[in-house]
C-alpha cells in the first residue's frame, strides 16, 4: 500500500471515529428510547466503521510508512507511457519498503 | 453530570485529541510507540467509550423520565401522582417505597436471574412498536402476563409493616404458593382509561 494511500484511510478511521464519538457524546443528555437508537445506529456504527477500518488500514500496510510527512513524488512522465493521475491516490500502488526500525 | 459520564467526556476528548495528533504527525508510526498510540486512539479507546457509553444507556433506561418519554406511557406516568392512596402506582411513589427515579423499572423487572434482560429485550420490542408499528391505545396496554406475587415479596416479605396485617399472615400459604395473588385484594393499580379525571395529589409548600 502506499503512503498516499495508507495516510489517507487513516483519516477516513480517524474521521468516522470523531464523527461516531460526537454523536455519542450527543445523546448522553437526552433520556429518550430515540436517544439510544441515535446513541446504537449512527454513534457505535460509525465509531466500528472506523474502528473496523484502521485495523485493515494496518493490516494492508505490512510496513509502515518511512517516508511517512513527505509527499510522493509525482511520477515522471515517459514518452509513450499513460500520463500520471494525480488526487485520488492509486490503490494498485507499490507497498512501501522496509521499515525504517 | 454523573461521575460516568464526566469520564466519558474526559475520554473522548482524550482520544480526539491523540486522533487529531497521530493525523497531523504520521511520522509517529515509524516507532513501535507511536504505533501503540495509534492502536490505542484509533481502536482500544473508541471501543471503550462505546462500552461506558451503552452502560449509561441501558442505566438511563430504568429512569422514569425514560419510560414515560413515550406519549403511550403518559396516563400510567400521572397514576403515580393520583390522591387516593388505594392505588398502588400513588401510594409507591409518593411514600417514597419505590426510588421517584426509578419508579417504574423498580416494579415491573422481574426479580429473577434473567429478569433485567427480558425486561430489556421487552423494551427493544416496544421501542420497534412505538417507532416502526402501531402502538395500542394507553388503556389497551396489558402486561404481558400477570403480576407475579413475587415482585411485591421481592421488599414487603418480612417487613413489619406488612405482617401486621392479620390478612397477609392468615393467607401466607396461598401468596407464597401464588394460588391468591397480591392484585386480587390489591386491585387498584394503574387506570389509564380514567386517570386524566381522577383528583391528584402535590406535595405542600
Amino acid at each position: 500500500m502506499s503512503t498516499e494511500r495508507f495516510h489517507y484511510r487513516l483519516r477516513r478511521a480517524g474521521a468516522l471515529i470523531l464523527a461516531g464519538m460526537a454523536v455519542q457524546l450527543g445523546t448522553f443528555s437526552w433520556a429518550s428510547p430515540a436517544a439510544f437508537l441515535v446513541f446504537a445506529l449512527v454513534g457505535a456504527t460509525l465509531v466500528a466503521l472506523g474502528a473496523l477500518l484502521f485495523l485493515w488500514t494496518i493490516a494492508r500496510a505490512t510496513h509502515p510508512p518511512d517516508d511517512a510527512d513527505e509527499p510522493t513524488p509525482a511520477p515522471q512522465p515517459t514518452p509513450g507511457s499513460a500520463p500520471a493521475v494525480t488526487g485520488e491516490p492509486q490503490a494498485d500502488a507499490a507497498p512501501s519498503e522496509a521499515p525504517s526500525e | 453530570m454523573s461521575n460516568t459520564l464526566q469520564v466519558l467526556s474526559a475520554l473522548v476528548a482524550v482520544t480526539a485529541a491523540m486522533v487529531v495528533i497521530v493525523l497531523a504527525r504520521p511520522k509517529l508510526l515509524r516507532r513501535s510507540s507511536g504505533r501503540a498510540m495509534a492502536f490505542i486512539a484509533f481502536f482500544v479507546l473508541p471501543l471503550v467509550i462505546t462500552y461506558g457509553g451503552t452502560r449509561v444507556h441501558l442505566e438511563g433506561a430504568k429512569s422514569t423520565q425514560f419510560c414515560l418519554s413515550c406519549h403511550e406511557m403518559e396516563p400510567f406516568g400521572q397514576s403515580l401522582h393520583l390522591e387516593d392512596k388505594e392505588y398502588l402506582p400513588a401510594t409507591h411513589f409518593q411514600s417514597r417505597l419505590v426510588p421517584r427515579e426509578q419508579a417504574c423499572f423498580t416494579c415491573h423487572t422481574e426479580y429473577t436471574l434473567f429478569g433485567g434482560l427480558r425486561a430489556k429485550l421487552r423494551g427493544l420490542n416496544h421501542v420497534y412498536v412505538h417507532y416502526l408499528g402501531t402502538p395500542p391505545a394507553p388503556k389497551d396496554i396489558k402486561l404481558y402476563e400477570p403480576y407475579s406475587n413475587r415482585e411485591c415479596m421481592h421488599c414487603h416479605e418480612g417487613s413489619r409493616k406488612y405482617l401486621e396485617i392479620d390478612p397477609h399472615r392468615e393467607e401466607a400459604a396461598g401468596i407464597a404458593s401464588g394460588k391468591l395473588r397480591c392484585m386480587e385484594c390489591h386491585e387498584k393499580v394503574h387506570a389509564p382509561g380514567e386517570v386524566a379525571d381522577l383528583p391528584k395529589w402535590e406535595p405542600p409548600k
